[in-house]
């Protein structure tokens, strides 16, 4: 009796060894997933946090440069017709802070406009355009290389968009040509991927592209290299 | 045929018994499982990674040498000169511009950082957060400010090493907030695990914001899921200090 007794007891604590096994194996097995602080799925969860009410999001663009290059001034009608007006006039400042690049729209004489670009203290712009209906040049957010030496447009026309670097100090690039053209680059890369965007600066001279694969989905991410052109496939999407 | 039939009952007795008792230890182990993995799950703590791997503990004050070069990405980056003169000019105190608390919100599904004294927006800008680690989600106080730091981490194509960090705010661990001169790409992650800044938006913040003193803590820094002004922080399984 007390055989069979002890024959019990010992399986029960088998059973039980193995379960508590089984448990810790479990616990172990949650407890090595890579920490997960945040997703980027709805959440199901909230914490109100209490503050005050506050204006809407400042606009993180600088104010518009007030110089321009401007003719000699006359006392007639004909000032609205030779002085160039600016009708609009956008700047973005380096993460330094040390330089700026400003676009200003300026409205022609016969009702065309041109952009013109400036680097901070120019009063000459190191490239201009006419625009066509339609057209825009603009400065993304991360339009400056973190070394100050270059900074990237977007060229918006009616055949799409084009990303174009330049010096900031004004000066062609060995090839001759005042910008370098990102997308026709890309294009010429052959990649099935869409070019999306260039987002800003992975390093001095790499700049960030993303991509859109054919079906929609998110695409391959590239570096551009400055000044050589070349295309860089990247493991990581950015 | 009396004694076949007692010996089937029997039998068919016994086997019951066995069937009875093979199912109360089997509920008796999985009793022991449960018990075991939710005392695992109180118990034991995941622990966090570091977001600079190399500098984790050790690099956790002032630390400047203008004549360094740093690694980032396989490429070598020019690391800011650091006036430390000029720089221990600022208190740890930061300025105040309005009455109130200050309190910085960092909104990880737009990447951006709001700075609030009292009724009033200080700053609004973009940042980066992390990318090859996470950010903590989190209620947090600014533990220690640093004019600049050496950070280190990463292994293999990622290992990177950037001296003079400059105007750094630790806010959990070793997470801070701190100005990046080694890429231009605010608006998206690219960190491992810290609030990525532009030069000048990481000095106006470093200016401005409270480090701790006395027994008062540092500016409170909450890092949400999602943000919307005013005042709603959404955290999904938030770490408070």
């Amino acid at each position: 009796m007390i055989v069979i007794k002890k024959y019990i007891g010992l399986e029960a604590l088998l059973f039980v060894i193995v379960g508590a096994s089984v448990g810790l194996y479990l616990i172990t097995y949650v407890k090595s997933q890579p920490v997960q602080f945040h997703s980027d799925a709805a959440f199901t969860s909230s914490q109100q946090v209490t503050t005050p009410p506050t204006t809407s999001l400042q606009a993180t663009q600088t104010p518009v440069k007030t110089t321009i290059p401007s003719k000699t001034q006359k006392t007639s009608t004909t000032i609205a017709l030779t002085t160039p007006i600016i009708t609009n006039s956008t700047s973005q400042i380096s993460s330094d802070g040390t330089q700026t690049v400003t676009v200003q729209t300026v409205q022609n004489k016969y009702g065309t406009q041109t952009d013109n670009i400036f680097t901070a203290n120019e009063t000459v712009p190191l490239y201009s355009k006419t625009l066509s209906q339609g057209e825009s040049i603009n400065i993304p957010y991360n339009t400056w290389s973190p070394d100050d030496k270059y900074f990237f447009l977007q060229d918006t026309t009616a055949a799409g968009q084009a990303i174009l670097v330049f010096q900031a100090n004004g000066q062609p690039f060995a090839n001759g040509q005042t910008y370098l053209n990102i997308t026709d680059a890309y294009k010429n890369y052959g990649s099935n991927d869409i070019f999306d965007q260039a987002t800003g600066w992975a390093a001095n001279n790499l700049i960030i592209i993303i991509t859109k694969a054919p079906d929609g989905t998110e695409g391959t991410s590239y570096w551009y290299e400055v000044p050589d052109g070349s295309i860089i496939p990247l493991a990581t999407k950015f | 045929m009396a004694k076949k039939i007692k010996r089937k009952t029997k039998r068919v007795s016994v086997k019951k018994s066995y069937g009875i008792k093979y199912l109360k230890l089997s509920l008796l182990a999985t009793v022991s499982c449960v018990i075991v993995f939710t005392a695992g799950n109180i118990l034991i703590k995941p622990e966090l990674p570091c977001a600079n791997s190399k500098t984790c503990t050790s690099d956790l004050s002032v630390h400047i040498d203008n004549n360094a070069t740093g690694i980032f990405e396989g490429h070598t980056v020019t690391p800011p000169k650091i006036n430390l003169k000029r720089e221990l000019a600022s208190a740890v105190l930061g300025a105040s511009t309005s009455a109130g608390q200050k309190h910085i919100y960092i909104d990880l599904s737009t990447e951006r950082l709001y700075a609030y004294q009292g009724t009033t927006e200080f700053m609004a800008t973009y940042i980066s957060s992390g990318k090859w680690d996470p950010t903590p989600v989190g209620n947090f106080h600014i533990w220690e400010k640093l004019i600049a730091t050496r950070m280190a981490g990463g292994s293999g194509a990622d290992a990177y090493n950037l001296p003079n960090v400059p105007n750094v705010m630790y806010f959990y661990e070793d997470y801070g907030l701190h100005g990046a001169y080694w890429h231009n790409n605010f608006g998206h992650p690219m960190s491992h695990g810290c609030i990525n800044e532009r030069l000048v938006d990481a000095k106006k913040l470093y200016d401005w914001a409270d480090g701790p003193s006395g027994n008062t803590p540092g500016t409170e820094v909450s890092v949400c899921n999602s943000f919307t002004a005013p005042n709603t922080c959404v955290q999904n399984n938030p770490i408070n200090d």
